[in-house]
Parts: C-alpha cells; sequence; structure tokens
C-alpha cells in the first residue's frame, strides 16, 4: 500500500465593503470610493513524510464591484516547507517568520495604538495579516535552520541561522542583496547568556558596479532572573562600510554605532510587573533589520490621495494605518522590505523613538508598572519614558523626550456581576519635545507637544449582539529640526517641522457574533483632519461592512 | 575576579564610552538662524551677457545660512520668465544659461532679477542685458520659427478661413515672424502646416526620446492642434494611406490669449487609422519618419470659429524644451 501524506486545512473568508465619501464641499476630484472584496484563504498543512512537510496558503479572491469574473483571482500567500534535518536542527525554506532582539532583527509596531476596542483592532488584525506582520516578526523569502541541544537536563543551546533575499538583481544596475543572521544561546533555568549577528550586504556580481555594502549588528545579551526578578542586557555594535568586491577590500571606514539597554523585571503579583529600562544607543547606530519602518511613510493612501479639490496631496493619517486596507500587496502602505539607510518617518506619529528602542542617538530610562486583576476585572499599564539625545544635532544642546503613556481595559459586567458583556477601553500617550539655544544664534527652540487619545467601549445589547463606539485623536503642535542623513548615514542638513495639527476618528458600530469563528461588524465613521499652520482641513466619512469566517 | 564583576565593569565602561564630543550635523543656526547678507547679489555680465556665444551668466552672494532661495528673471519687452529654486549658503553654483519657463527672451532685451528667500523678507534685485538668444535648435531638429518659407508648405483645407504668417517683433515668440492659422466650421481640420524630409532625417532611434516641441496661443474656445507622423515603410519616399503608418496626438489648447509652450512625447502618439490608413506594425521607426503635419483643430465637432497662433516647432531629442 502506498503512504499517501496526511493532510490538515483551515482557513478563513472575509468579505468587506467599504464606502467613503469626502465632505460635500470637496466635490471636484473622486469625492466617492466604493469597494467590496471577498476572499477565501484556505491553508493546507501537509506531512510529505516523517521530516518533511508542507505548509501554504492558497487565496481566491474577488472585487465585487463589477459582476463578472473579470475581478476574480486566485494567488498563493503563502508556501512553506519545513521539517527536521536531524533529530536537533529544524529547517524551514519558502516563506519564512525571522525574529531576534529588538537591537538586531525586530519588525516594531505601527503607530498609534494604545487601547483599542474591537472597532480599531479588528481592521488592525486585518492589516497586519495582509501584510504578514505576525508580532515583531519579519515575513521573508529564504531559509532557516534552528537548533535545539540539551547538554544537561538542564542546560541547553539554542541556535538560529537564516538567509533571505531582499532585492533580486536586474543584471545592469542593481545589485542583489540579502540579509543573514545567525544567533546562539546558552540557556540555564535561571541563566542564560547569547550571541547575535546580522549582515545585510549587496552582491554585485553580474553588474557594473565595484562595491559591496555591508551591514553588519552584532550583539551580545544576557539575562538572570531570581525569585521574581529578571534581571537582562543587550550590548552590541553596527558596522557598515563600502567593499570593494575586486581586490576584496574595504574602500571606507567603517562606520560604528554601539547601543546598550539594561532592564530589569520585577513580577510583584501573577500577570503584573513593574519594569525600568535603561538605553543607550548612539547616533550611528545602523540596524536596518530593527529600524525598518512597518509603513511607508513615503507613499500615498489609496484612499482620496488628494483633497481639497484636487489641491492637497494627503498625507497617510492614524485612520489609515488601521482602515485603509487593500487586498493587493502593491498597494499597500505596509512597508515589507528591509533597506538601508533610515527609512522615512512621519513627524506627527511621534519624535521620541520613531524608530523603536533602537532610534539611533537617544538615551534615557523607560518606567512600566503594569497590574492585571485576578478576575479580569481591569488591567492597566502606566509607563513613563525620560529620554534625551545622546549626542546634539545641530548644537551642543541635547532634546529632552518626556513620554507618558497609559493604557487601561475595565470589564464592567465582571465589576457588578452582570450577564451582558460592558467593556471599557481607554488610552493616552502623551510626548514632549523641548530643545533650547542661545539666543544670539536666532533659531526658535525646539518645543513639541504630541497627544494620543485612545477611548472605545463596547456594550452587549443582546445576547452576541454588541453596540461599538470608540474615538481617537492626534494632536501635535510645536517646532522641531529634524536630520536628514546622507547615504553614509551622517547628518547633512535639517529640515524644519513646525505643526499645529489635529485628526480624530469618531466610530460607532453594531457586531454579532454568530459563534466563536464567525462575526459580523457594520460601523460608520467620520474622519476629521485640521491643519492650523497651513490652513489645510478636511473630512470624510466611511461606513463598513465585515464578515468573517475562520474554520 | 568575578565573571559578574567583569561584565559589571565592561558594562560601565560601554556605557561612558559612546557619546561624541560635539555635536552632530552642520550648526543648526546655518539653516534656520538669522539671515543677513555678507556679500551683495550682482553677476558676471554687468556689459550684457551673449548666450548665443555659449556664455553664462554666473550670480554671486553670500549669506549667513542655508538658505533657500528663489531667483526670478523676466524679460522687460518679451515677458518672459525663468526661476532658479536652490537651497544654499551662497550663489557659487547659480547660473543661468537663457533658458525660460515658457516663452524665449529676446536679443537686445533687458532682464530683471530678483533674488528672493522662502521664510525671509528680504529681496534683492539686479538686471542684465540679454545681447544674444539661446540657440535652442541644437536640441534636435528645429521644424520652422516661420522666418523661412522654404522650410514649410502651406496646406489649406476647405473650412480655412486663414493660414498667414504675421510679421512682429514684440507678438512673436522667436525671430520676427509666427504664424496665425484659423478656420471655421464643424469638421476637425481647418488647415495645417506641413514638413516634408527624407528617410533618416530624424536621427533619434528611440521614440521616447524625441519631443515635438512648440509655441501656442489661442483665443479660440475648444480649439486644439494635432501632431501627425507619417513614415514611410515601403521606401518611396513618400507616404501611402493604406501602405504606410500614421501617427497622432491631440491636444486641445487654452483660450487665454497667452503664449504656451507644449511639448509631446512620440511614445504618447497613437496609430491613426482614420480614412485609408492603416496599422502597419504599431512601433515608430523615427527612422522612416518623412511628414509631420501640425493641424488646427477642434476638442469636439461642434460648429464655430477655431485657431490659434503658433511659432517655433522643434523636434528635441532626450528631453522636451
Amino acid at each position: 500500500m502506498a503512504q499517501f501524506p496526511s493532510f490538515k486545512i483551515g482557513g478563513l473568508s472575509r468579505s468587506l465593503s467599504t464606502t467613503s465619501a469626502l465632505d460635500s464641499e470637496d466635490t471636484i476630484n473622486k469625492d466617492i470610493n466604493q469597494e467590496l472584496n471577498i476572499i477565501f484563504d484556505l491553508a493546507v498543512n501537509a506531512e510529505l513524510n516523517e521530516k518533511v512537510n508542507f505548509y501554504s496558503e492558497l487565496r481566491l479572491g474577488s472585487s465585487l464591484e463589477v459582476f463578472d469574473t473579470s475581478a476574480s483571482y486566485i494567488k498563493i500567500r503563502r508556501i512553506l516547507l519545513f521539517g527536521h534535518v536531524s533529530k536537533h536542527v529544524k529547517f524551514e525554506v519558502g516563506d519564512i517568520d525571522v525574529k531576534m532582539s529588538p537591537f538586531t532583527l525586530w519588525n516594531n509596531e505601527e503607530e498609534g495604538v494604545i487601547s483599542e476596542n474591537n472597532l480599531f483592532s479588528t481592521y488592525r488584525e486585518i492589516q497586519r495579516y495582509e501584510n504578514f506582520n505576525v508580532g515583531n516578526n519579519w515575513r521573508r523569502q529564504g531559509a532557516k535552520l534552528n537548533g535545539t541541544n540539551k547538554l544537561s537536563s538542564k542546560d541547553s543551546i539554542y541556535s538560529q541561522f537564516f538567509i533571505s533575499r531582499e532585492q533580486a538583481s536586474n543584471e545592469i544596475s542593481i545589485p542583489d542583496r540579502f540579509l543573514y543572521g545567525e544567533s546562539l544561546d546558552f540557556v540555564r533555568p535561571r541563566f542564560s547568556i547569547g550571541v547575535h549577528h546580522v549582515d545585510l550586504f549587496t552582491f554585485n556580481r553580474g553588474i557594473q558596479q565595484e562595491f559591496n555594502l555591508h551591514n553588519h549588528v552584532y550583539s551580545l545579551h544576557s539575562t538572570y532572573k531570581r525569585d521574581k526578578i529578571i534581571l537582562s542586557s543587550e550590548i552590541g555594535q553596527s558596522s557598515r562600510t563600502l567593499i570593494n568586491s575586486i581586490i576584496n577590500s574595504v574602500i571606507e571606514p567603517w562606520l560604528n554605532g554601539q547601543f546598550l539597554n539594561l532592564n530589569l523585571n520585577y513580577q510583584y503579583a501573577n500577570n503584573s510587573y513593574v519594569e525600568l529600562n535603561y538605553r543607550r544607543v548612539t547616533d550611528d547606530f545602523s540596524s536596518p533589520g530593527s529600524q525598518t519602518k512597518r509603513i511607508d511613510f513615503s507613499s500615498s493612501p489609496n484612499l482620496f490621495s488628494t483633497v481639497n479639490n484636487n489641491i492637497s496631496p494627503r498625507d497617510i493619517l492614524i485612520s489609515d494605518l488601521v482602515n485603509d486596507i487593500t487586498f493587493f500587496r502593491q498597494n499597500s502602505i505596509y512597508n515589507r522590505t528591509i533597506d538601508y539607510d533610515l527609512d522615512q518617518f512621519n513627524p506627527l506619529f511621534g519624535l521620541t523613538q520613531p524608530y523603536g528602542i533602537s532610534t539611533p542617538n537617544r538615551q534615557g530610562f523607560d518606567l512600566d508598572f503594569f497590574y492585571r486583576d485576578s478576575l479580569g476585572i481591569i488591567n492597566f499599564l502606566v509607563g513613563s519614558s525620560y529620554l534625551t539625545d545622546l549626542s546634539g544635532e545641530g548644537t551642543e544642546n541635547l532634546r529632552s523626550y518626556i513620554q507618558f503613556r497609559f493604557n487601561a481595559k475595565l470589564s464592567i459586567n465582571k465589576l457588578i456581576n452582570l450577564n451582558r458583556q460592558i467593556t471599557i477601553h481607554a488610552g493616552l500617550k502623551s510626548d514632549r519635545v523641548n530643545r533650547s539655544h542661545p539666543e544670539e544664534l536666532f533659531v526658535d527652540n525646539v518645543n513639541v507637544n504630541s497627544v494620543l487619545l485612545d477611548a472605545g467601549t463596547e456594550v452587549e445589547l443582546f445576547k452576541k449582539f454588541n453596540f461599538l463606539i470608540a474615538y481617537k485623536k492626534l494632536g501635535v503642535n510645536g517646532t522641531d529640526y529634524l536630520g536628514v542623513r546622507n547615504e553614509d548615514f551622517s547628518i547633512s542638513s535639517f529640515e524644519l517641522f513646525d505643526v499645529d495639527s489635529k485628526q480624530e476618528i469618531l466610530s460607532a458600530g453594531f457586531s454579532y457574533d454568530f459563534n466563536k469563528k464567525t462575526t459580523f461588524l457594520i460601523n460608520f465613521q467620520r474622519i476629521g483632519y485640521d491643519n492650523m499652520s497651513d490652513l489645510n482641513s478636511f473630512s470624510f466619512n466611511q461606513f463598513f461592512a465585515l464578515l468573517q469566517l475562520r474554520f | 575576579m568575578r565573571t559578574s564583576n567583569f561584565i559589571i565593569i565592561f558594562l560601565f565602561s560601554f556605557l561612558f564610552s559612546c557619546k561624541k564630543e560635539t555635536f552632530v550635523g552642520p550648526p543648526i543656526e546655518t539653516y534656520f538662524g538669522n539671515l543677513t547678507i555678507s556679500e551683495s547679489f550682482s553677476h558676471n555680465k554687468p556689459v550684457g551677457v551673449d548666450f548665443s556665444n555659449g556664455d553664462t551668466l554666473n550670480f554671486s552672494a553670500e549669506f549667513s545660512i542655508q538658505a533657500e532661495f528663489n531667483i526670478n528673471i523676466v524679460g522687460r519687452t518679451s515677458g518672459a520668465n525663468f526661476n532658479i529654486n536652490q537651497t544654499s549658503q551662497n550663489l557659487e553654483n547659480t547660473f543661468w544659461l537663457g533658458e525660460s519657463n515658457t516663452i524665449f527672451f529676446k536679443q537686445y532685451e533687458w532682464c530683471d532679477i530678483t533674488l528672493s528667500f522662502n521664510g525671509h523678507d528680504t529681496i534683492l534685485t539686479d538686471s542684465v542685458l540679454i545681447l544674444g538668444v539661446q540657440d535652442f535648435s541644437q536640441m534636435g531638429k528645429l521644424l520652422t520659427s516661420f522666418e523661412d518659407p522654404s522650410e514649410y508648405n502651406v496646406v489649406n483645407g476647405s473650412s480655412t478661413v486663414t493660414n498667414n504668417i504675421i510679421s512682429n517683433v514684440n507678438l512673436s515668440v522667436h525671430g520676427t515672424n509666427f504664424l496665425e492659422i484659423r478656420g471655421e466650421g464643424q469638421g476637425t481640420y481647418f488647415g495645417a502646416t506641413r514638413f516634408q524630409f527624407n528617410n533618416g532625417t530624424i536621427t533619434e532611434p528611440e521614440a521616447s526620446n524625441i519631443y515635438f516641441n512648440g509655441f501656442f496661443n489661442s483665443s479660440y474656445s475648444g480649439s486644439a492642434v494635432v501632431v501627425k507622423f507619417f513614415e514611410d515603410h515601403n521606401n518611396n519616399n513618400q507616404y501611402d494611406a493604406g501602405v504606410d503608418e500614421a501617427w497622432s496626438f491631440k491636444q486641445s489648447l487654452s483660450d487665454d490669449n497667452l503664449w504656451h509652450k507644449l511639448s509631446f512625447n512620440l511614445n504618447d502618439f497613437n496609430v491613426d487609422i482614420s480614412g485609408n490608413n492603416v496599422l502597419v506594425d504599431g512601433v515608430i521607426n523615427t527612422n522612416n519618419i518623412i511628414r509631420i503635419d501640425v493641424i488646427c483643430s477642434q476638442q469636439g465637432t461642434a460648429f464655430g470659429e477655431y485657431g490659434f497662433f503658433a511659432d517655433y516647432y522643434l523636434l528635441s531629442y532626450n528631453e522636451p524644451l
């Protein structure tokens, strides 16, 4: 008898209808947008033999704006071969997920999230799913090996190696670009120590370019646990240079940047902790794997990319990060390219750490206090960061960055013992950036204030039938001078950031859970943007109907 | 020494070793400080500049900051203008070769030059006399500037009212003469200017690198210009409808009675299959082009009066005029 592979099938289906309308004063450009998309993702997990498994996601989709089959399509979302090379080594080939530490290889969360209820989080999950953002992993195409060796009953060694092709050569002027990395960790119950290394490099064989760019990041990290205290540290260096591929020698001095991160976590109760973090990242620390942004802020939003009767191109708003959903990757504002050089960021979304914890030229402390009660009535996080520039930018004086953050979720029904679910979400993030200049410079001081507010509630009106309302607002005002970096990562000039703007989303809707795996959500929302600096303001309304099914 | 002590010393030595002694980037005040002019605004041609000789007008000035500046040059007679926008602390690399935004500057014309700064009130002025204008025909093939009637043929249609040359140095874009073409009716052909030449006259092989450029001025609402290229596929040095291939591009014109410079890339032209014309290979073979017609037309098919003034038809290679 032939041995047939065993299969498991799962997946999800979504139907999303969106109707968007610009306000009545905005009439010349396209002011109504309607989309209706249905997708069906079929996941197949096949055990081909003892050593090799196969996983794939097949998408059947259709845009139902036109009632014929020309708008239907089939495509492969993911293919992965995985299994065991030996007893201790696993392999993955295809669309792999990779991450290391927040300073070496890390897909930082997109901006604008503090505490969202289902009205926002449902669409944000779709964005992340559509753009392959699983946790802090980067989805790459390549190969990965994971090793686990038990040295004794308590001690283990974990190892990882991966390589991916980031860019294909055009055989004329664009070289191949590869990313590879390896890590080795020795783990004991109370202590661990390990090393990480990542290199993003060009490979110019076959094209007219003599130089290859390498960007290495090395780190050494360790963890020590005692009772409820966890001490961890990570220290490392980035090194980037051009190497002449003909004579195989470095033609420019290596640009070295360093970082240090110390963390103390005290778990004072089950699921509750206090965390103190200190970090120091130099201005020339270059880590493409951890500094690449999840959002491509140089792109334009798909919806109403110009406003005010075609006069003003529209930047990406906080609502676009949640709701500008496209089922076609090439149109997405979400980025998947890991490249040299710091990505463009939108200063409206925060200046404190636009590239996450590995943002260059920062030093300072973060303190977070998290509490979750045993009955699940409330959980909240209160935190604050006090950071400064490590080196002055354009002046000896250092900017200071003070951030306060708070998010909470309160289950009223558990508090007053109700059968119907009533939940309140609330969040606030406030940033203040300051730097004073001597009067003789005749340069205005840096002074930027921003507030991101997130609030929402869900009320179960009937069994499994919920009313939801949510509000999000981002207000920013002030002046800063943003460093513009050269190809060699150094700051060559400054760009004035002078703004007084606010943007907000007010959304309300209903959801019905047919069962745990099937939900229906309809909501209406109004999005407003006001920029008092250049008198640019606009608003638009959106209506969504979303049916989701998992199986 | 215990390992833990070593690690602590290592971490703390790292802690204080990374900070730079000085600040990074250029001084902030050189970008956003007080603007003062340390060297006054002037240029290197106080007697006059002859662009026909390849002269360059070099500007000079020096400021206290990296300023975003604008130099605006306006011809007193022609009204032609040219803008230079740059960011710098001086005008070391700022020059003018005689080019214009729309219509041309004229010979022996005085030009007013204004230097202004974005975000600052400071305005500095100067002037220059143009002794000779730039010869743009070097950019490709000059079809005509309507100074020499042998360069073109006048083709009239049944609805043509006027298809003549007007001589007025103050009104023309280039030289003395310009074309007036006008018609009346509900058709789309009110006459044309025709250029005929041999195979291989157009030397640029890539259609995407060729631009038809011309200056047009209309006061008739709904007017349009159609440019047609004719290929000679059968090498008999003439266009045979049904055998050879023709390409056309239509552009509506503003009726604001002002000169506008228009540039059409050959890649944007479509195969003309009207009348007896046919599709041959669907590829513009630039070497085969033997005729160009610039036609007075209208946007639709309504009865009315349509027309324009035109001057300086140029085929430029690699970039538009």
